[in-house]
């Protein structure tokens, strides 16, 4: 089993998180679970609804719909990080390739800690703000009237 | 009577002191004026005749616009103190050359004073206003600008009168009038001063206000289009335009006839000074007596027919009878009518008008509407008075024709007025604030009968709203088929409306007790109480014995809150006890209004009965309870209520009831704050709810536990404070307890910054996350130490301060470190500066060094630092680097933290211990 500092090490990697001071951290570590795969177990199917954010600790995990390959997560890599801030379906399925660890966020122990730790919302939020202000500009998009429509 | 000043003087602890200066200053002011004005126009006339007036009428209307635009751009670029002074400065030499001018006999001279005069009238008053909007909040305008506004006229009283009797009892020369308008403006800079020491002191920004930064983007043509594409706009604007007109031609006739009635100046300037001072007299006793009976009667229609109606009379007298007395009548309808009633008017006419385009619309007529139009009344003057060569008596002909023009856009306006009101209503355009100050008015209120027929819930609501505190028989009928309406708010407002007519709605509310909203029950139960015939005690009874359910609680929610205490004691054991066995679809409600009963009789005996409550398996019977366990303010609910406040479903009304308690339980949630073995959030949210308890106590238990927490909860504990700071500035802050704070936070920043340059962090995960958190830690460090200064300073000033000095740009750090430098104490400057000038770390590790003795030169002695230190989290990083590599001292203080009440330090600890 992970201690806290460990998972704070592994959750560092998130890039949602990534605005968050490792203190702060520490309380997302504390909601993080250590959960175990076999090669070829299903994590989630595709159009399941979403409850959870992954790590990968060790091991392989494929994101595919039907054979179609999306991509392939390997340690430190996160997957599913959406599932924390909606409820639609997974638009993918992902299967563990080998033996797998992974670090699971429960979205509603999530959202617990965002209502008890302003500051991690605010690092969270300025993170959310910062990557959709890289993806409007990356499409040429002008913020304001979109942000009026 | 006692009521209406009672109403007017309501002036606060904290307050008097500067309300008084403003009251003074603007008493002076219009001293000044009214002894200018009389001497203005006595010198002008006797000097140079009536005939020139209509000159310097347009002279006026031309000079004062770009004057206004000149003096507002100054103003954006001075502070508003400096902008007085200056201003004042500018006006007393002005006199003092003005008064040797005048020795002078030139024609110009007096032409020079007149305008000067004019302008100094709208100067003067401006400034005024604009540093008492800026120097009191919202809430204290509306309770010390009608003070101030008492002050003008018994200033303009005092002005006139003393004018009078000083020129004919001890023969002041008119001309000398202007050495006391020199002293007086004297006095006002004093004044001005004083008020601004006292604004420093109180640690408030004193800004010039939005309005004067905001009027330059506005475009004026834009403004005339809009008043343009409005009938009603159209109409206010031509009413304006002619009030303004009509204002000229009367001056003149009154002047005319007063200059031949006393040829001599001193004989002029004593009669005009008597009669412009008991004119605002008679004028502020016409509105504070009259004005609001005539508004109820006539309505705006009427009311804003007043002074034309005023002045066709006068003028009439003048056509038939000319002279002074004529002159005094109609420059005295002018006078009264034109700055009470007619003003109440007027502002009324903009009540359906969009709180913008009203805003857009004042300033287009205060700025052109207003001065073209005395001008061209000064031209129309002039060709009547100079080319056609008009009497005062056929000018009143002319005066008449105005009239005529005037009356018919009053009554024209009075449709419209209606019309626009209806839209406004539906669009819900207008403020309810404004509208029941005003709603007395007839044609308002039958707008509002109209809205209430309407289909649409929200346009009924919103009317029921404005009509929440009005008496008016007529719309009882109107209102009554609302009370079955199928939405609970509706009914609920009509039954509201209804109870505060004087007539009797008993039988109308004996139906609503068993309405399905509770809350319109519990209203209709109350004024069937208040109103019915018999004694309330046996009525009260015979309700808490009603079979339904849902009387019996109503009618425990009305006798809870009964004054009576044989009623409250009604409500026993065996009411409650029925009440809470209670099952059905009803239950939880009646569950709810017991929670909410119970807190208001606040009944020792009833505790175990909210107690179980607090339990309850609905969460909205849960919230009410924890509010009402607050409202008892009974110590028994603490322990309970810091339960719930772990609670993320009930946290908000746990803290809102732990607030309730107030001083009384500060001591209780500072030992909370401290205690370690209650959850961060916990703590963190009881420094919050001691930032809501503005008291000294607060502050003293906050500040002693900043050197008995660890650094997270320091932060919410100074957050706290802060809080408090800007909540209260009664509140005082102990210097020494800061200091002592905000040295160890420095120590702290310095020591961190030492380790942080330490070479031999090793390259792994764990290193990399020390020196992370290391480097946050600073960061952290920093802030607090601002928030702390914030405790010592002017918190705005220092916040600013704050994002300079973490700002990325060079310039606003630059900024940042020289006003620190300018503000901090030298003894805190030398620890601070280095950490904020533009420093190598080495340079700043060395002073660091030299003011606090500590030096941590190797891994080593780093992760002793701070494994004996007392921030867990840094200690669990440092405990995570720690292999059996590490020397013997090193590993002894990680076993030692096997044992750490913290979680993740021990969980860390045995994990490098086994490794």
């Amino acid at each position: 089993m992970l201690t806290i500092v460990e998972k704070v090490i592994c959750l560092q990697n998130v890039d949602v998180f990534s605005e968050i001071p490792t203190e702060q951290l520490s309380y997302l570590a504390a909601i993080a679970e250590e959960v175990t795969y076999s090669a070829d177990d299903v994590i989630y199917k595709f159009e399941e609804p979403s409850d959870a954010l992954y790590v990968v600790l060790s091991g392989k995990v494929r994101l595919h719909r039907n054979e179609e390959e999306i991509a392939v997560a390997e340690p430190d890599d996160a997957f599913g990080t959406w599932a924390l801030f909606e409820d639609t379906p997974r638009v993918a399925t992902a299967t563990a390739l080998d033996e797998t660890r992974l670090l699971r966020i429960d979205r509603d122990d999530f959202l617990d800690i965002l209502a008890d730790h302003v500051q991690i919302t605010e690092n969270v939020l300025k993170t959310l703000v910062g990557r959709l202000r890289g993806l409007l500009e990356r499409v040429g998009v002008d913020i304001a009237p979109k942000a009026g429509s | 009577m006692k009521r209406v000043f009672g109403s007017i003087i309501d002036i606060r602890r904290g307050e008097i002191a500067l309300t008084l200066l403003m009251f003074f200053y603007y008493y002076l002011l219009l001293v000044t004026y009214y002894f200018l004005k009389p001497a203005r126009d006595s010198l002008f006339l006797v000097k140079l005749g009536a005939e020139q007036l209509p000159i310097v009428f347009i002279l006026i209307a031309l000079i004062v616009v770009p004057i206004t635009t000149l003096y507002s751009r100054a103003s954006r670029s001075l502070k508003l103190n400096q902008l007085i002074n200056a201003t004042a400065l500018i006006l007393i030499i002005n006199l003092f050359v003005l008064r040797w001018l005048l020795e002078l006999t030139q024609p110009w001279v007096f032409y020079l004073f007149y305008i000067w005069v004019s302008i100094f009238g709208i100067l003067s008053t401006s400034q005024f206003w604009l540093l008492a909007n800026a120097v009191f909040d919202a809430t204290q305008a509306k309770r010390t600008f009608v003070l101030f506004g008492l002050g003008g006229i018994v200033g303009a009283f005092t002005g006139g009168e003393v004018t009078s009797l000083i020129v004919r009892l001890f023969g002041v020369s008119t001309e000398n009038l202007l050495f006391f308008c020199m002293i007086f403006l004297g006095a006002c800079v004093l004044l001005v001063n004083s008020v601004w020491a006292i604004k420093r002191r109180a640690d408030v920004e004193v800004a010039v206000p939005s309005r004067a930064k905001t009027r330059q983007k506005e475009s004026y043509g834009d403004t005339f289009k809009m008043i343009k594409r409005s009938r009603h706009l159209m109409l206010i604007v031509g009413i304006i335009a002619m009030t303004m007109a009509t204002a000229s031609f009367v001056d003149f006739q009154f002047k005319t006839v007063s200059v031949e009635a006393f040829p001599t100046k001193q004989e002029l300037t004593s009669f005009l000074g008597r009669f412009y001072g008991r004119l605002s007299l008679i004028s502020f006793l016409f509105q504070l007596l009259f004005s609001y009976r005539v508004l109820r009667v006539l309505g705006v229609g009427g009311v804003i027919l007043f002074l034309p109606f005023g002045l066709l009379a006068a003028s009439v007298a003048m056509l038939v009878y000319p002279g002074l007395l004529a002159g005094i009548f109609v420059r005295g309808a002018d006078g009264v009518f034109k700055y009470s009633i007619d003003k109440t008017g007027r502002e009324l006419l903009f009540l359906p008008v969009p709180l913008e385009v009203k805003k857009r619309t004042k300033i287009f007529i205060d700025m052109f509407v207003d001065r073209w139009f005395r001008g061209f009344a000064g031209l129309l003057l002039l060709l009547f008075v100079s080319v056609l060569g008009f009497s005062v008596r056929q000018l009143s002909v002319v005066v008449l024709l105005i009239l005529a023009i005037w009356i018919t856009m009053a009554l024209l306006i009075r449709k419209e007025y209606v019309n626009a009101f209806r839209k406004a209503l539906e669009r819900r355009e207008i403020d309810p604030g404004e509208l029941r100050i005003n709603i007395a008015e007839a044609s308002t209120l039958k707008a509002l009968r109209t809205a209430l027929a309407s289909k649409n819930e929200r346009q009924i609501a919103y009317a029921l709203e404005m009509l929440s505190d009005i008496q008016d028989s007529e719309i009882v009928d109107t209102i009554r088929p609302l009370l079955h309406h199928e939405s609970n708010e509706i009914r609920l407002k009509a039954a509201r409306v209804l109870q505060a007519q004087e007539s009797d709605f008993v039988a109308e509310m004996r139906e609503l007790l068993t309405d399905r909203d509770p809350n319109v029950q519990r209203h209709a139960m109350r004024y069937v109480c208040e109103r019915s015939e018999g004694d309330q005690f046996d009525l009260m009874k015979s309700h808490l014995e009603d079979p339904d359910l849902r009387i019996k609680a109503t009618a425990m929610s009305c006798a809870a809150e009964h004054r009576d205490l044989g009623v409250r004691g009604l409500v026993d054991d065996d009411v409650i006890r029925q009440l809470l066995a209670s099952e059905g679809e009803d239950a939880e409600s009646v569950r709810l209004r017991v929670a909410e009963a119970l807190g208001k009789l606040n009944n020792p005996k009833f505790r175990g009965h909210l107690l179980g409550l607090m339990d309850d398996p609905s969460p909205v019977v849960v919230e009410q309870a924890i509010r009402s366990a607050g409202r008892t303010g009974d110590r028994e609910f603490v322990p309970q209520l810091l339960k719930k406040l772990s609670d993320k479903q009930y946290r908000w009304p746990a803290r809102d009831a732990l607030a309730g308690y107030g001083d009384r339980i500060v001591g209780t949630l500072s030992d909370h704050i401290v205690d370690t073995s209650v959850p961060v959030p916990v703590r963190s949210r009881l420094c919050r709810v001691l930032s809501t308890i503005p008291t000294q106590h607060s502050v003293d238990v906050l500040i002693s536990t900043l050197d008995q927490v660890e650094s997270v909860i320091k932060y919410h504990v100074i957050k706290a404070l802060n809080n408090l700071r800007v909540r209260s500035l009664e509140l005082k802050f102990p210097r020494e307890p800061i200091t002592d704070a905000l040295l160890e936070e420095t120590e702290s920043y310095y020591t961190i910054l030492q380790i942080l340059h330490i070479d031999q962090h090793p390259d792994t995960p764990a290193g990399r996350l020390l020196v992370k958190a290391l480097e946050e830690k600073t960061d952290e460090n920093l802030e607090r130490i601002f928030r702390l200064l914030g405790l010592r300073y002017p918190a705005k000033d220092i916040y600013s301060a704050y994002l300079g000095i973490v700002s990325t740009r060079k310039d606003l750090r630059a900024n940042a470190i020289e006003f620190l430098d300018n503000i901090l104490r030298k003894d805190l400057k030398r620890y601070l500066s280095p950490i904020m000038d533009n420093i190598s770390d080495d340079a700043r590790i060395r002073r660091g060094r030299e003011l606090f003795g500590v030096t941590v030169n190797d891994v080593n002695e780093s992760l002793e630092y701070l494994l004996k230190g007392r921030d867990p989290w840094l200690k669990a990083c440092a405990i995570f680097t720690v292999t059996k590599e590490s020397p013997p001292e090193i590993r002894k203080l990680v076993e030692e933290c096997r044992t750490d009440p913290h979680p993740v330090i021990r969980e860390t600890a045995f994990l490098a211990a086994n490794r």
